[in-house]
């Protein structure tokens, strides 16, 4: 996906003199000949996000619009107070933050972003987007700069590719038994199995907030659901989902993230926490014989 | 100096000790350590165009006597300040209803008026716009960490449209900064940074002085102030923190 990124960037720097990009010393190979390209633009700030977002405060409060590229967990965590007070719906700011979720696998704990969604979901005038597959990167971007105020991206590597174009919720299997929701890259972890098996509804939110209507919906349908998500349980999309449907929600299962001590590469990580495809084949499938049997 | 600025500094003054003692409000001593440098620049070099940010936030009450004398504040504004119901309290608003660079930002977490200089100071220099930035800071600003990475970042893109006014009254919430946060290094730690330092006595309204000799580097002036200046009798500098002079010990 950070590659995707800075191919849009470069194209969009082409087009647009007003647009800034701040590195936190981070980016390499593809931001080196962006900074040559474009050296008044593109800044290396070094490894100062707190700075980073402060000067990107004072370009945006002049009419520019600022990129801010950097490791996730960092480029929010590390400056947070300053994005909660000091950005609203004037300010054309857009984070990129790469290694969304356990991107960054084997860099440990420190370098994992499983609550930044949490986080941004606290600021009212924020969006986030969550591309599922790195395809959808350059779409992702199109429509986030469209929108005002502060944009977060989430980039996770998901090199599968698809047909379907990007919505911030789209439906990718359709049935009335159960419905499964999937947030950006979770998609292809359940996708497979919610296809084989007959009545599964499978949603991928792609965007934070989104309006949840058509989920709501659902569900009021089928009265049981599973959400995965690579995030941890607290400040999740899934807890605020399950805060807004109507309904009973006993019957509303969420595979999160709940073990924030461990190390290895993402897939390893994933499965050991439940969320790899055959441990979700297998959770789909006994959520809907359970909805069977009853039935 | 004029006359005219040693009358409206006494005139800020006077307002100044009233408006804290109306409101039982706090953090006098840091307006009134502040109050010769702004006058002077408010009253000096400052240019319609220029920005000017207030990072040290608890001074928020002299920033709001200065825009009001400046026409950018009513006087219904200013007197329902600092009050029950005012958008405008003890430290400034993020959103005002008059948008004008020398509203600067909101601010009441310290440490980020220098960064946030640097942002503006960035864009003018990036759009060829030639007029500049006044950042005023305290002893608190430069504890925090987030000041020392947009130094850095100052010193080394030369932004010389940048100017930083350290208030430095050397008292700070607990004590005296040089039990807590020692700055003896600063002149020379900024020097070699990369800052074109200056330092100056901050109450001698005749000696402050922002012309300097043209430089490619950021500005830093260094004002040796008192946190307690004018009330001496009534507090002392760590009191004129917190402390207010009642109705009787107005002058």
């Amino acid at each position: 996906m950070k590659k995707m990124f800075f191919s849009w960037l470069e194209n969009h720097f082409k087009e647009n003199s007003r647009s800034v990009l701040l590195l936190c010393d981070l980016g390499y190979p593809e931001a080196l000949p962006l900074m040559k390209e474009f050296p008044e633009r593109v800044l290396n700030v070094g490894v100062s996000e707190q700075n980073a977002a402060l000067i990107a405060k004072g370009l945006c409060s002049e009419g520019l619009e600022v990129f801010i590229y950097g490791i996730s967990s960092f480029t929010l965590w590390r400056c947070a107070e300053i994005l909660k007070l000091y950005f609203g719906p004037e300010d054309s700011l857009r984070i990129i933050g790469n290694g969304g979720g356990l991107g960054y696998g084997l860099m440990g704990t420190t370098h994992h972003s499983i609550d930044d969604l949490g986080l941004v979901s606290l600021w009212p005038t924020w969006t986030s987007w969550i591309p599922a597959r790195d395809q959808e990167v350059p779409e992702v971007l199109s429509l986030m700069i469209q929108e005002a105020g502060p944009q977060y991206l989430r980039l996770t590597n998901n090199a599968l590719s698809g047909k379907e174009s990007f919505e911030p919720l789209r439906v990718l299997s359709r049935g009335d038994k159960l419905t499964v929701v999937t947030v950006g890259p979770t998609l292809d972890l359940a996708l497979d199995a919610a296809q084989e098996e007959t009545g599964v509804q499978t949603f991928c939110i792609g965007k934070w907030p989104v309006d949840i209507e058509k989920i709501n919906q659902h569900f009021a349908k089928t009265g049981h659901m599973l959400i995965i998500e690579e995030h941890q349980e607290q400040g999740s999309l899934s807890s605020q989902i399950k805060a807004r449907l109507e309904g009973p929600r006993k019957n509303i299962h969420a595979l999160t993230l709940n073990k924030n001590n461990l190390t290895g590469s993402r897939d390893y990580l994933l499965k050991a926490q439940g969320l790899d495809k055959k441990s979700i084949a297998h959770q789909i499938a006994s959520m809907k014989n359970k909805v069977h049997d009853k039935g | 100096m004029t006359v005219d600025v040693l009358s409206l500094r006494n005139e800020l003054k006077s307002k100044l000790l009233a408006y804290h003692s109306e409101r039982s409000l706090s953090h006098l001593g840091s307006c009134l350590s502040s109050l010769d440098i702004l006058t002077s620049l408010f009253w000096g070099p400052l240019q319609k165009e220029d920005h000017f940010i207030l990072s040290k936030g608890h001074a928020a009450s002299l920033l709001y006597l200065i825009l009001n004398k400046k026409g950018l504040l009513s006087d219904q504004d200013l007197q329902e300040s600092c009050r029950d119901g005012s958008p405008l309290g003890a430290h400034p608003p993020f959103q005002t209803q008059q948008k004008h660079p020398w509203w600067g930002f909101g601010s009441g977490s310290l440490g980020y008026g220098i960064g946030l200089g640097c942002g503006v100071a960035l864009a003018k220099k990036m759009k060829h716009n030639k007029s500049h930035v006044y950042v005023l800071v305290s002893e608190g600003d430069i504890n925090e960490g987030s000041s020392w990475e947009s130094l850095h970042f100052a010193a080394c893109h030369q932004l010389k449209n940048l100017t930083v006014l350290f208030d430095h009254n050397q008292v700070q919430a607990l004590g005296n900064s040089s039990e807590i946060f020692p700055l003896h290094h600063l002149p020379t730690t900024l020097e070699r940074l990369g800052w074109d330092v200056h330092r100056q006595d901050g109450h001698d309204l005749s000696k402050i002085d922002f012309n300097t000799a043209p430089s490619e580097k950021p500005r830093f002036f260094i004002f040796s102030t008192q946190k307690n200046q004018g009330i001496e009798n009534q507090f002392s500098p760590l009191e004129a923190h917190y402390k207010w002079p009642n109705k009787e010990g107005l002058p």
